[in-house]
């Protein structure tokens, strides 16, 4: 242990002086207060807020990883380059001291410069937080006199500093659904019709429809699809609103208003289904279960964008139930909302809790980065080891752009070049982490609460959502199932252990 | 520990083979070949040879650096990558492989910290080694700006941080001037005397005479001749006398006396300085005016390097470093100067100048022999067909089969 | 070391073909670039003047393409997760790295107006974006494209469209707001029947110096310059906000009453400076300068192209959306004239055109009234103005003739199939004569009903064109499906309504002509109905009177918003015999609105002179 130590020391000494490093802390100065104080977003507080949170945040990131990357290899490389590694490793240090403890060392002093950085951005924010908003500032002057709320202020306070909980709406109960339909279909025509119309239509020819007709394990089979496809049918409705139609969203698990005080946040999307229309005209009514109801309040939406309205908390009933209509407007547009995209957003935590966590996600992709430049460093020269790492690291920022770019089509037969990148691509990505799966900055900008089991999902592996009785409504969402970066960072670890206690550290001499 | 510092192996190589592959995993060189070597406790082994003899590579697989292709190496019984084996070994490599930008004190403490040393203890061996390679002025320079011959001081000083059992010397006094060089050598006497067992590999064979109690020969990686330097130099067959200046009269009486008892006078002549005789005897002589110095050791001998129970130890050691200044011989002991480490030694006459050019081009002829004697008795082990005149060829390879 | 003399020999041979055969090709591509426009760098003048954008050509290298996808990815996908914090930043980062293509520009405004703006709900927001995607291709776009038709077409078409029509739920806080801002700077056109008036405003702008060396170059205004440097205040954008607030200009200025005294010294000597007499002349002259000013410098308008269009269309009250419409389309047609006008374009520029002035027709005659809780976004109300009505007559012919002009070049008939606008042209002026004839316009709708049935113009058949104009009017009317009553009642209120909004603005003209017509509609009816007594209405007086208190008291009743200034405005305005009769009916409803409003109820409605 103490010599583990000894190499962390070291290495933290030798990173400290590098030109590298005090070149990188100056630019990382820069950016943090060039962000802070030259942006100015869309012109209101809170825009300015979050275009510094996000700029700053990114760009310490950006800045961090880059320089983990060059020290991790150039000091690991020069070891063995310049034969530093002969007078180390003739001391009783077993080579897996060696490797973590070079690793401790820069990712202790990575986290030391991330605490620095995101100790800064945090006070800048809070500094830019005290600025006074547009109207704040009129009625200082006493120019106007406040009327209205002040949506930035509440923006401000309700939307960045605080962390927010995501709630999904309850899924629909497809398959009593499907039990309702099944019976008033059997209801209707009779189970032996609605085998032999099915039959009839798949299979063209008439004496194999016979054959099958009269055995009952085809029979089964046919019903069985036909169940699948009146499934498929209901989910695909579960998602519609049709013109003059409603939607109802049920939001369970939320803190009632006797619990919390803050404002709640409804965050939509919506999509035309088959039309083109950019701008949807609807309704939404939130209404308490047990409790108060709003007026219905009619806005006209721009479609496929994202968009967003507060609610009051007393709308919550005190079992934490909140329903949600949603009213078409439109004369003919059907319009499609998938599962994900209307959720609750609810205050469950403060802000510098979760600016922390922040902090743990970023520290993760340093620490990721750290192994694999030590990995590839035992063994590799600093040229060739820094483009093979800054690779992954560039390849996996834009793993969301290429997830999408090589998305099999949903419709014909793909080509064998699709079929190729698309599966070049998950491959990739079975040994490089999608670094844009989470991001700290996105979800600060968004003051979204970064929940335990999102750090054990970047640590160790993912969770994925927990099954509900009707399964088979969450499988039409991508199911993945990952390891964090954490279990990478150990698998690089113990790779380049393994390599490293193999490696002859002097060549011919 | 101690268990195994009487006569037994420390270093016990089997059939030891080294064989470089390319990228391409064909076998390149073989370095080392099929070597068998029994180093014993406490005793100081040179490990002989040209340039690209495989001295390095056998040091480098004792020392866990590089795998043997075949055979076997132990070191203290155990295997040299063991964590415990290398505790008890220091090590000073061929040339200064140690961080720049750390100074002489933080370089020590590092060090002393793989070797888990508690700090108090690490603060007084670092004091008292830096204090002993003459660094104490420097400890707060980066290792980055240190001269050559500072630069091996302070490697010399990392070797011994964790007091070694056994202390593995590569090249020591390559690129040091002679007198730098003559101190290293009674340094590494000393140390024997306090029981350490020694390696060290060299070309220079004047180092290796003056310290070694066995060497070994090795060329293209086998070892092709091994012994201690009293069996394989001392000509039994021969005597020499040494007098006062003779008149003729007298060496004819002299020739006279010895034919009547049958032996035959081979050759009679007055006995030359070894040139590196003369060189210290000078720069002592300029030393006294001058008081300057740029010497490995300037300082006691750190005390911690502890004593080894058998020998004399530090008696014998004080007695060393208390005799008074004779004239210089090959195994004379330098003077040891009032130190003064930072200042560079400034030779007065033109003479000297030339000497240290001389001491400097001297690293790859080596010095020749003596003058063609009978072929000695050699203890010959792995080869019996290895007689002088092959160590003569091996001596004069210069750099030539430099990899 | 033969060979390698060779490889050499061989390398220093391929260099000097790859440098030669560089330096062959870079004179065609230079040449290019600059006909393409794709230089930036030409002069010290414009690295001096664009730094950002210079250093954003050249800093990236080869890294500007992947720096540009890279941005446009980020800028699409926040607004598709509704994050538009950084979306204008982001936008003009990327025009500023592809500032000649106006494509670039074209798409990122209106992804500005017209997507982001629809995907925020609060009027500050969406008022936000529309002005953000104008002042991309107005202030930076236009700036290194000065003459691209696509640019003029698609800021017109903000105007046009996205302000001016009612598509966007929240239209009216664009039309209020950039009425806000043109009030600022020109203030109302004076009110005459007669277009010169307002053309002679603008001539005021026009014929203001240039430089501020040459508007001291009068020694009046000079001195007046001096006072103000007194005060602190420059003859620019400042300026307007202390001669708006405090010289009580009836077309400029809020209400006297409503203008708090100022308090401090230097506030008193400016309001001074801004009332005196004496100095009313040298006020005017800055006044006039400093108009000019920030017409071209803050929104890139000429003031020339403005008056020119102003003599060709009539007096647009540049308040209105699609006065700006017009100007930028036909600023566009102008500029790109002779350089090859793309067909779609072109045509697309003149329907803006076209659209443009058919709305004039239906809102051309603005009444801003200030609002004191945001006095940036006036109360605004936007009346039927049948001064353009001509205009909108001129260019529907223009156009039709252009697209019945036979290849020859002949002129061909108004009425061939090949006059796609004959049928929107037939139904305008419909429209606009019936507006016209209840307007109390007979004699000019007279004169439209006959362009229409024209065998030389439009020609129109059908049997309702067979009547005369009372019977078209009649029949018109009878299409439509309301009865008599309810025809009256409403034309009835209209005209009190246009009448007493004109009473309010300030607009006597046009009070005097709407009340009259209103009182001919009430005679006309009662003579209608002289034979059944259930049907018989009240005395117009009675009407009157009784319309003036809903106005005053709950507006809203008549579909009406006014605010409470106007309603001041109009109060002050009565007759004083018309205030005594309604002050005992809306004097109570009144103060509390004012306590409400926190304004003094006696000095915005004093009570009346006792009667004699």
């Amino acid at each position: 242990m103490r010599n583990i130590w000894a190499v962390t020391r070291q290495t933290f000494i030798q990173c400290a002086r590098t030109r590298i490093i005090v070149v990188f802390c100056l630019l990382l100065a820069i950016c943090i207060l060039g962000t802070g104080f030259k942006m100015t977003g869309d012109g209101t507080l809170k825009g300015r807020i979050q275009t510094f949170l996000s700029y700053s945040t990114s760009l310490t990131q950006l800045l961090l990883c880059l320089v983990t990357i060059f020290l991790t290899t150039s000091i690991i490389t020069s070891d063995i380059r310049h034969k530093y590694i002969f007078t180390v490793a003739s001391k009783p240090l077993a080579r897996w001291q060696y490797v973590l403890g070079r690793w401790c060392g820069v990712v202790g002093l990575m986290g030391l410069l991330l605490i620095i950085a995101l100790g800064s951005i945090y006070l800048l924010s809070q500094h830019l937080r005290k600025q006074p908003t547009r109207i704040e500032r009129e009625a200082e002057s006493g120019l106007t006199q406040p009327k209205k709320p002040d949506l930035d202020r509440l923006g401000v306070e309700n939307e960045i500093f605080t962390a927010r909980d995501t709630h999904l709406p309850e899924p629909p109960d497809i398959e009593k659904v499907l039990r309702k339909k099944i019976k008033q279909l059997i209801e209707e025509r009779g189970k032996d019709n609605l085998i032999r119309d099915h039959i009839n239509k798949t299979v063209p020819d008439k004496a194999q429809a016979e054959k099958m007709l009269s055995h009952p394990d085809t029979r089964q089979q046919a019903f069985d699809q036909i169940e699948s496809a009146l499934r498929e049918q209901i989910i695909e409705d579960a998602h519609l609103v049709r013109p003059g139609k409603a939607i109802v969203l049920t939001f369970t698990g939320l803190k009632p208003a006797s619990a919390d005080e803050s404002l709640l946040q409804i965050r939509y999307k919506l999509n035309p289904f088959k039309s083109g229309k950019t701008t949807l005209a609807g309704a939404w009514q939130v209404v308490n279960p047990d409790g108060p109801t709003d007026p219905p309040m009619s806005r006209s939406e721009s479609a496929k964008t994202t968009s967003s309205f507060m609610i009051a908390p007393r709308f919550v009933s005190e079992e934490g139930r909140l329903t949600v209509f949603y009213f078409n407007l439109q004369p003919e547009t059907i319009v499609k909302i998938q599962p994900r995209d209307v959720v609750v957003l609810q205050r469950v935590g403060g802000f510098e809790s979760n600016f922390a966590r922040a902090g743990l996600l970023i520290l993760i992709r340093l620490m990721f980065l750290a192994a694999v430049s030590v990995l590839f460093g035992v063994f590799l020269s600093f040229p060739i080891t820094s483009l093979a790492v800054m690779m992954i690291f560039t390849v996996g920022t834009i793993s969301a752009f290429l997830h999408d770019a090589t998305r099999l089509p949903r419709q014909g037969e793909p080509s064998a070049f699709e079929y190729f990148s698309h599966y070049l691509v998950k491959g990739i990505f079975i040994a490089v982490p999608t670094f844009s799966r989470t991001s700290a900055s996105d979800l600060l900008v968004d003051g979204e609460y970064i929940a335990p089991k999102t750090l054990i999902r970047e640590y160790l592996v993912t969770f994925q959502q927990p099954g509900t009785d009707s399964g088979r409504f969450w499988k039409t969402i991508n199911l993945e199932i990952q390891t964090g970066m954490g279990l990478r960072t150990l698998l690089a670890l113990a790779v380049g252990w393994l390599i490293f206690r193999r490696r002859e550290l002097a060549g011919i001499s | 520990m101690p268990a195994n510092r009487n006569n037994d192996d420390v270093v016990r190589t089997v059939a030891l083979t080294k064989i470089f592959r390319d990228f391409w995993l064909r076998e390149k060189v073989a370095a080392v070949q099929s070597l068998d070597l029994n180093i014993r406790s406490g005793e100081v082994y040179g490990l002989l040879g040209p340039n690209g003899s495989g001295k390095s590579t056998t040091l480098k697989m004792i020392l866990g650096l590089l795998y043997p292709t075949r055979g076997r190496v132990t070191v203290f019984g155990a295997s040299p990558s063991d964590v415990r084996t290398k505790a008890r070994i220091g090590f000073l490599p061929e040339e200064s492989y140690l961080y720049p930008f750390l100074n002489a004190n933080e370089t020590l403490d590092y060090y002393g910290r793989l070797f888990g040393q508690p700090r108090r203890e690490r603060k007084r061996r670092i004091g008292m080694l830096l204090d002993m390679v003459g660094l104490t002025g420097s400890a707060y320079r980066r290792i980055g700006e240190y001269s050559k011959g500072m630069q091996r001081r302070i490697g010399m000083a990392q070797a011994l941080i964790n007091d070694p059992d056994l202390l593995i010397l590569d090249e020591p006094t390559s690129g040091m001037d002679p007198l730098a060089a003559r101190q290293f050598k009674d340094l590494i006497k000393e140390l024997s005397g306090r029981g350490k067992t020694l390696i060290l590999s060299s070309h220079l064979l004047a180092d290796t005479e003056d310290v070694c109690d066995r060497v070994g020969i090795l060329f293209a990686g086998e070892l092709r001749s091994e012994g201690t330097l009293e069996d394989l130099l001392n000509r039994a067959s021969l005597t020499q006398i040494v007098t006062e200046r003779l008149d003729d009269t007298t060496r004819d009486a002299v020739r006279r006396v010895l034919n009547q008892a049958d032996k035959q006078v081979i050759s009679i002549e007055s006995p030359k300085d070894k040139l590196e005789a003369l060189f210290l005897r000078i720069v002592r002589q300029a030393q006294v005016r001058h008081q300057t110095v740029d010497s490995v050791r300037t300082g006691e001998l750190a005390e911690f390097l502890r004593a080894s129970p058998q020998k004399t130890g530090r008696m014998v050691i004080e007695e060393l470093l208390a005799k008074p200044e004779t004239p210089a011989t090959a195994t004379e002991k330098p003077v040891v100067p009032p130190p003064s480490p930072t200042i560079r030694p400034k030779p007065d006459s033109g003479v000297i100048a030339e000497l240290m050019g001389e001491a400097e081009e001297a690293k790859s002829p080596a010095p020749q022999p003596e003058e063609t004697p009978p072929p000695p008795k050699i203890e010959q082990r792995t080869d019996k067909s290895v007689n002088r005149s092959v160590i003569d060829e091996l001596i004069r390879g210069d750099g030539s089969e430099d990899r | 070391m033969l060979r390698e003399r060779l490889i050499q020999l061989v390398m220093l041979l391929v260099a000097g073909a790859a440098l030669t055969g560089a330096a062959m090709i870079s004179r065609p591509i230079k040449s290019q670039r600059v006909e393409l426009k794709l230089l930036t760098v030409t002069s010290d003048e414009s690295i001096a003047k664009n730094p950002r954008t210079v250093l954003l050509q050249v800093a990236p290298g080869g890294l500007r393409a992947p720096m540009l996808s890279y941005l446009w990815m980020r800028s699409q996908q926040l607004k598709e997760d509704g994050k538009f914090f950084d979306a204008q930043q982001l936008r003009d980062l990327i025009c500023d790295l592809s500032p000649h293509f106006p494509g670039v520009w074209a798409f990122h405004a209106w992804d500005m107006a017209w997507n982001i703006s629809v995907a925020t709900h609060t009027p500050e927001e969406r008022w936000m974006w529309v002005s953000n995607g104008i002042r991309l291709l107005r202030d930076r776009g236009l700036y290194y494209n000065p003459d691209n038709l696509v640019l003029h077409k698609e800021l017109a078409w903000i105007f046009f469209s996205k302000m001016g029509q009612r598509t966007d739920d929240m239209h009216m806080t664009y039309k209020r707001r950039w009425a806000g801002e043109m009030h600022r700077v020109l203030g109302a056109p004076p009110f005459s029947d007669s277009p010169d008036t307002a053309v002679e405003a603008i001539r005021l702008i026009v014929n203001a110096p240039y430089t501020l060396a040459k508007l001291n170059a009068d020694a009046a205004s000079a001195d007046f310059v001096k006072r103000l440097a007194g005060c602190d205040v420059k003859p620019d954008d400042e300026f307007l906000n202390y001669y708006n607030l405090y010289s009580g200009a009836p077309l400029a200025s809020p209400p006297k009453w409503l203008v708090k005294e100022p308090t401090d010294d230097k506030d008193k000597k400016i309001a001074n400076l801004m009332q005196a007499e004496e100095l009313s002349d040298a006020r005017a002259k800055v006044l006039a300068f400093v108009r000019r000013k920030v017409l071209v410098e803050k929104y890139r308008m000429n003031p020339d192209w403005m008056l020119e269009l102003m003599k060709l269309y009539g007096p647009m009250d540049w308040r209105n959306v699609n006065s700006h419409a017009i100007y930028w389309s036909t600023l566009g047609l102008h500029k790109a004239e002779g350089k090859g006008l793309s067909g779609i374009n072109a045509l697309n520029t003149g329907r803006t055109l076209l659209g443009g002035l058919k709305s004039l027709t239906r809102t051309g005659l603005v009444y801003c009234t200030y609002n004191p809780d945001n006095p940036e976004e006036p109360f605004v109300d936007f009346l039927p103005d049948c001064r353009f009505v001509e205009a909108t007559h001129r260019e529907y012919l223009k156009c039709g003739r252009i697209l019945v002009k036979k290849p020859s070049g002949k002129p061909g008939r108004l009425d061939s199939s090949k006059n796609m606008l004959r049928d929107g042209h037939i139904t305008f002026l419909s429209n606009a004569i019936q507006q016209m004839y209840f307007g109390g316009w007979e004699k000019m709708a007279r004169y439209y009903y006959d362009q229409i049935r024209d065998e030389d113009v439009l020609n129109a058949k059908g049997d309702i064109y067979k009547r005369d104009l009372h019977g078209f009017i009649r029949e018109k009317r009878r299409q439509s499906g309301v009865p008599t009553t309810e025809m009256s009642s409403a034309l009835l209120t209209a005209a009190l309504r246009r009448a007493y909004r004109a009473l309010a603005g300030g607009n006597h003209d046009d009070y005097l002509r709407s009340r009259a017509l209103a009182r001919r509609v009430h005679r006309e009816y009662r003579k209608s109905v002289a034979g059944k007594p259930r049907l018989k209405p009240p005395p117009f007086r009675k009407i009157e009177r009784n319309f003036l208190g809903i106005m005053l008291v709950r507006p809203r009743a008549m579909g009406l918003e006014v605010p409470l200034i106007t309603k001041a405005n109009l109060y002050n305005a009565l007759s004083p015999t018309m205030q005594q009769e309604i002050y005992p009916l809306v004097a109570e409803r009144l103060r509390r609105q004012c306590q409400a409003e926190r304004i003094d109820f006696n000095t915005a409605f004093p009570a009346p002179a006792k009667k004699n």
